[in-house]
């Protein structure tokens, strides 16, 4: 058995790039594979500290599918493809219970086979719970409703392009399937607003003339001035929505989140999520930089300035309490926006809530909320409701579709 | 074989290697080309989604500029449709191919900037030959950390998540366990499965050493 020293001297030669001897190979990789994994404190993957960096920075590349599908529309455009209407499917992960309990069921969306199998085995072991809806419940989707400032209101329909309205000091179409603003004036004596809404079951996206994008989710709305004035541009925002903002130091960007709290920021990436009946304001950083004030109208008073990865978080009721979260997970926080559900670490009845609002149903709990059940991973969103109801059954979720109400029971 | 490796004897030491002609876990490789080549446009965008993140980032490890480096990628992947479905060429490896292209790419930026830069009057070749180093050790590096992630993405997500836990985000065993909400042992044991775990998918001729801390490798000191 070699002695150390020895050890170290193959293993200077081999990282000089000299030639080892097969029995030299063999005493190296004994070595190194004979080293005990001890739960050492300090353990990292690279002794630099650049490269861990590097592979963070990679992987993150690595796993940001929304950034890859944009990419995938401007070649396709580009290119020529087809339109397709409905979404491409993401690669779906599957979603069971956390810590060694074995309920993993195959991808729901893998196509009609699987599909069938699941079905079959369904009827055989869990008889009777499963009521095959008369009526497919379908997923969300794109579209919204946009309410011109004199009340008059347009049904946005993302698969049509052109000209949805003009008016005085900018004009706004639709283009790629988004709601794009462009002003005509440059300056205008007196604003207008537009407000675009979307109903449960519906998510939009919209530009506005400065460049600043913003993702609706279901159940939400934003109002806006049709052309920022003055010396801040200002928006308005009740339920869940996604910001780009762009960069603009001479015009501060404000969002007033639900009348209850007020978001100031300078060039940034970050999701708002704002649902009144999900407890809190939460508003999670991404990039850039923003100060999250506890009131409306802030300038100032309770605040808190965000970091990337950091969340603000403002508790309902008269004596609202605004927290830093450290350590956020983002992706779960804004993979609504990248077209999938992610029910890592939240509880059952949350994610109840956000099937709620995607698939407009109602969730009825008929014995309770069911403690035990853990749910874990991602999916994408656009799988029709009855195929994710046999997917619950199947890690023990007793439940039925009743039209459009969802029958939980324990 | 290729050696890509730091040592740094005196306490933290990483030492690995590549297989730099990995075997194409692509079995489908072919067939994907095939349908490329008949215009399938659906064949098109999975080779797309497979390559665009990792092209990218060895673009912009090399050029510096995101903008720049999502136009080169697009450039290059609109090339791989346009050569495979109209000219018929058929690539004998994707990956290769296209990291060539993107290669040849980059290194006609850099020319091109160097030009650029030099004074009036001079025109010279001066694209020096350590830009060529550059660019290999920029390919084996985004090489290493596919594999790698590669690894990651095989572990259950439990492991996979313990082991994002302790080797990206550098938390304790003690850290970890809080924040899961679980038991340091049981931490302990999701650990050690992953490492096996790697340890079985890595092909002999890769080998990652993670780091123990410093007590392991100063005892032979």
């Amino acid at each position: 058995m070699p002695t150390p020293s020895e050890i170290l001297g193959i293993l200077d030669r081999f990282l000089r790039g000299e030639s080892l001897s097969d029995s030299e190979r063999e005493e190296l990789k004994k070595w190194l594979f004979a080293q005990e994994i001890a739960d050492q404190e300090d353990a990292v993957v690279f002794s630099d500290p650049e490269w861990e960096k590097d592979f963070t920075g990679y992987l993150s590349l690595l796993r940001n599918r929304g950034k890859l599908e944009e990419e995938v529309q401007v070649f396709s455009r580009k290119a020529g493809f087809a339109e397709v209407g409905i979404k491409e499917q993401a690669p779906v992960r599957s979603i069971f219970r956390r810590w060694g309990w074995v309920a993993a069921f195959a991808a729901l969306v893998a196509g009609a086979a699987a599909y069938s199998f699941l079905q079959k085995n369904v009827s055989e072991s869990d008889s009777g719970w499963v009521k095959t809806a008369a009526m497919q419940v379908e997923p969300g989707k794109d579209g919204a409703i946009l309410t011109l400032a004199d009340g008059s209101t347009v049904v946005l329909d993302s698969l049509g392009n052109g000209l949805v309205a003009v008016q005085s000091g900018f004009q706004a179409s639709i283009r790629n399937g988004e709601l794009v603003y462009n002003a005509t004036q440059e300056f205008v004596t007196e604003p207008s607003y537009n407000t675009v809404h979307t109903p449960k079951g519906r998510q939009f996206s919209m530009v506005f003339a400065d460049g600043t994008r913003v993702w609706l989710n279901a159940a939400s709305s934003i109002r806006f001035p049709t052309v920022f004035f003055g010396r801040e541009r200002k928006v308005e925002v009740t339920g869940e929505a996604y910001f780009e903002i762009s960069p603009d130091a001479k015009l501060p960007f404000r969002v007033l989140v639900d009348g209850r709290a007020e978001v100031e920021v300078l060039g940034t990436t970050f999701n708002v999520n704002a649902y009144p009946n999900e407890g809190s304001i939460n508003t999670t950083l991404i990039d850039g930089s923003v100060r999250v004030f506890a009131a409306a109208g802030g300038t100032s008073g309770n605040s808190i300035i965000l970091r990337p990865g950091q969340q603000a978080q403002l508790s309902q009721g008269t004596q609202p309490e605004l927290k830093l979260i450290e350590g956020v997970d983002v992706d779960r926080t804004v993979a609504w926006r990248n077209g999938l559900f992610n029910f890592n670490n939240i509880d059952f009845a949350a994610a109840m809530r956000q099937l709620e609002r995607w698939y407009d149903i109602n969730v009825v709990y008929e014995n309770g909320i069911p403690k035990d059940i853990e749910l874990y991973g991602s999916m994408t969103r656009d799988v029709a409701l009855n195929d994710l109801l046999i997917g619950l059954q199947k890690i023990g979720v007793k439940c039925r579709l009743e039209g459009r109400d969802l029958i939980i029971l324990k | 074989m290729v050696m890509l490796g730091q040592a740094k004897l005196s306490g933290r030491l990483v030492v690995f290697r590549i297989n730099q002609d990995m075997p194409n876990r692509e079995d489908n490789e072919q067939e994907l080309i095939h349908r490329i080549v008949v215009g399938d446009q659906k064949a098109m965008k999975t080779v797309f989604r497979t390559y665009y993140m990792r092209l990218f980032y060895f673009t912009l490890k090399v050029v510096g500029d995101e903008q720049e480096a999502q136009d080169l990628v697009q450039e290059s992947l609109m090339n791989f449709w346009l050569n495979v479905s109209n000219k018929k060429i058929i690539p004998e490896n994707i990956e290769r191919y296209l990291f060539r292209m993107i290669r040849n790419r980059c290194v006609n930026v850099l020319k091109r900037r160097r030009l650029v830069d030099s004074k009036e009057g001079e025109i010279q070749d001066i694209f020096a030959e350590n830009a060529e180093d550059r660019l290999d050790e920029i390919r084996l590096r985004e090489q290493l950390f596919y594999r790698i992630a590669q690894c990651f993405v095989h572990l259950t997500p439990a492991q996979n998540e313990v082991m994002t836990g302790i080797y990206i985000k550098g938390l304790t065993i003690r850290q970890l366990a809080d924040q899961l909400n679980t038991s340091p042992n049981n931490i302990r044991n999701h650990k050690a499965r992953a490492i096996e775990r790697l340890r079985g998918l890595l092909d002999p001729e890769l080998f990652i050493l993670f780091i123990m801390g410093s007590k392991k490798i100063s005892d032979f000191l």
